[in-house]
């Protein structure tokens, strides 16, 4: 079947960066970056000078104590900004009544989620070469490795996949942006609790839990390790929220 | 073109429609005509694809909605009642996103978009943002990306609601230009608007057809009896007493003075009778004048108002027993 999904995408894109939500959303991502980049630096540069003044060893690893605190930050802001870009995609359709007008298009559903779901992913893709320039910015004073910041990055990039997957999936269940915000925020959130609660323990709750965590499934590519495993655990996630979005708005034709 | 048959759609326990046929052939212009509340946004929403009926079959241009809803949108352009456009684009950009929805090349779209917009006069405003325009102007914007396409069939909500007279006057006479061409379904509820553009009537009451035809053929099915209309200048007594004299008349009546002796007359007839010769023949003899003489028909709104009254009452009638 031929799919037609560039007028959705581009439409989205236009009318992503025509709110002003894009630019507040950047704006905050870029100053919550530096201000989190600032802090490590300033952590590293002292630390160091402290470990050298007692001559210990005075390398310390700069993904250890300088990329992997950064990513985790930046994950955390991800849950907080991530909603607010995926929370127009059906709400806003639906207030307004131009779904009406969307879905008597020759365009298939598949067309619509995955041209809205792609202008997100662009947008996330503007916030990681933000995140690309603090590492640059190292550049001369130290030696960054630099396929380890490769697969961090790729790793920020597949939760910031997953996470607005999920947005969208929350998005097409209410017609009210705010209340499909909080559903996105609120599923996130519960992501995070449930990462918590398997690092807690050994049993067999925890290492469920464990297999199911985003977070968990994320680390091991912001350590440079790449498993297919952790792959194929986002792939699910990603195909299980935008099948879950089709579904929603196939029953919400029935009604 | 359009076969629609049985359709019903519920909505938990309410029945929006209650089994709706009818028929549209190629070219036609069929107004769909009910009260607020009737089912009419409904029944377009089932043909356009974007809602499943219940029950029954209906097919656009031989596809059927259900099973081949893409091919029948291939073939579709929908003005949906409230006009939901994307205020955030501007005019001329939101028209080749609809037009590259539908498939068409950059050559076609642009061409397509030039040509839809000098149709429906809103070339003026191509380079403005939707939220800044009128509601007229928002109205043809959403007519013109119904004609991108250049679709076999025509569904249009309410095409003239809110408009002022000149820009209704306009969007009457580009629908009816567009006839022949493409086969129109429009729903109103405003009559003069199918008397001016329609081929066929459908009238729907609580989600059920109570009479369809052509305007004309309505109009004289309902009317019981014909009504001639004379205005003559002469004595009242004695023009009252030669109308009701002539063969054929069942009931004269004055219905209005006009002064100066000028009286218009109401003369009602059977069916069949057409007692116009005899009154003028009549009038001419005796030496008074004759200023006007003519049919009174019985005007669509009468029909419509008939209609829909005698429904309702059939209605009480039902729950009163």
């Amino acid at each position: 079947m031929k799919t037609n999904l560039s007028p959705v995408f581009w439409r989205e894109i236009k009318s992503l960066f025509w709110s002003p939500i894009a630019y507040i959303v950047l704006g905050a991502f870029t100053l919550l970056c530096s201000y989190f980049w600032g802090s490590i630096v300033t952590n590293y540069s002292s630390y160091s000078m402290q470990m050298m003044s007692r001559g210990g060893q005075a390398e310390m690893k700069l993904m250890d104590y300088m990329f992997a605190p950064f990513w985790g930050n930046l994950l955390v802001t991800f849950i907080f900004l991530l909603p607010l870009v995926s929370m127009r995609a059906f709400s806003e359709e639906k207030k307004s009544g131009t779904i009406e007008m969307l879905f008597t298009l020759p365009l298939t559903d598949l067309d619509i989620v995955l041209g809205k779901y792609l202008a997100q992913l662009a947008f996330a893709g503007v916030m990681l070469l933000i995140t690309l320039a603090y590492p640059l910015s190292i550049l001369g004073l130290a030696h960054p490795h630099w396929a380890t910041v490769a697969t961090g990055t790729l790793g920020l990039a597949l939760v910031a996949a997953s996470f607005l997957a999920l947005g969208t999936l929350a998005s097409s269940l209410s017609e009210n942006q705010v209340v499909s915000a909080a559903l996105g925020f609120g599923s996130l959130l519960l992501l995070f609790i449930i990462d918590w609660v398997a690092k807690s323990g050994g049993g067999l709750l925890q290492s469920i839990l464990a297999e199911l965590s985003v977070l968990g499934h994320y680390e091991p590519l912001g350590r440079g390790l790449v498993n297919l495993k952790d792959f194929t655990y986002f792939a699910f996630f990603i195909g299980f929220c935008l099948f879950g979005t089709l579904r929603v708005l196939e029953s919400k034709k029935w009604r | 073109m359009i076969e629609v048959q049985g359709i019903t759609k519920s909505y938990g326990a309410f029945e929006a429609l209650k089994g709706i046929s009818f028929e549209v052939r190629q070219g036609e212009i069929l107004g769909l005509l009910g009260p607020n509340g009737a089912g009419k946004t409904t029944l377009m929403r089932i043909l356009t694809c974007f809602l499943p009926a219940t029950s029954g079959h209906a097919t656009v241009a031989g596809f059927d909605v259900e099973t081949q809803s893409l091919e029948v949108r291939r073939r579709l352009g929908y003005l949906p009642e409230s006009v939901p456009l994307y205020g955030e684009m501007r005019v001329r950009e939101y028209l080749d996103f609809v037009g590259q929805a539908k498939g068409l090349s950059t050559a076609e779209r642009l061409q397509q978009a030039t040509l839809a917009m000098a149709e429906t006069g809103t070339d003026a405003v191509s380079g403005k943002l939707i939220r800044q325009l009128s509601k007229g102007y928002r109205q043809r914007v959403g007519l013109a990306q119904a004609l991108l396409g250049d679709p076999e069939v025509l569904i249009l909500d309410e095409p003239t609601v809110g408009l002022d007279p000149r820009q209704i006057a306009d969007i009457r006479g580009l629908i009816k230009s567009l006839a022949g061409r493409r086969t129109i379904i429009l729903s109103t509820h405003i009559l003069p608007e199918v008397q001016a553009l329609c081929s066929q009537v459908v009238i729907i009451n609580q989600g059920q057809i109570i009479e369809q035809d052509s305007p004309a053929n309505l109009a004289k099915k309902l009317a019981k009896g014909n009504k001639v209309l004379a205005q003559v200048a002469g004595p009242q007594d004695a023009v009252l007493r030669m109308l009701a004299g002539l063969a054929g008349a069942q009931k004269v009546g004055i219905q209005e003075d006009l002064g100066d002796g000028l009286v218009s007359y109401l003369v009602e007839t059977s069916k069949e009778a057409d007692l116009r010769p005899a009154i003028a023949k009549a009038v001419v003899q005796q030496g008074w004048d004759l200023k006007e003489l003519r049919f009174v028909g019985l005007e669509l709104e009468d029909v419509f108002l008939r209609l829909v009254t005698r429904e309702e009452h059939k209605g009480e009638g039902e729950v009163a027993a």
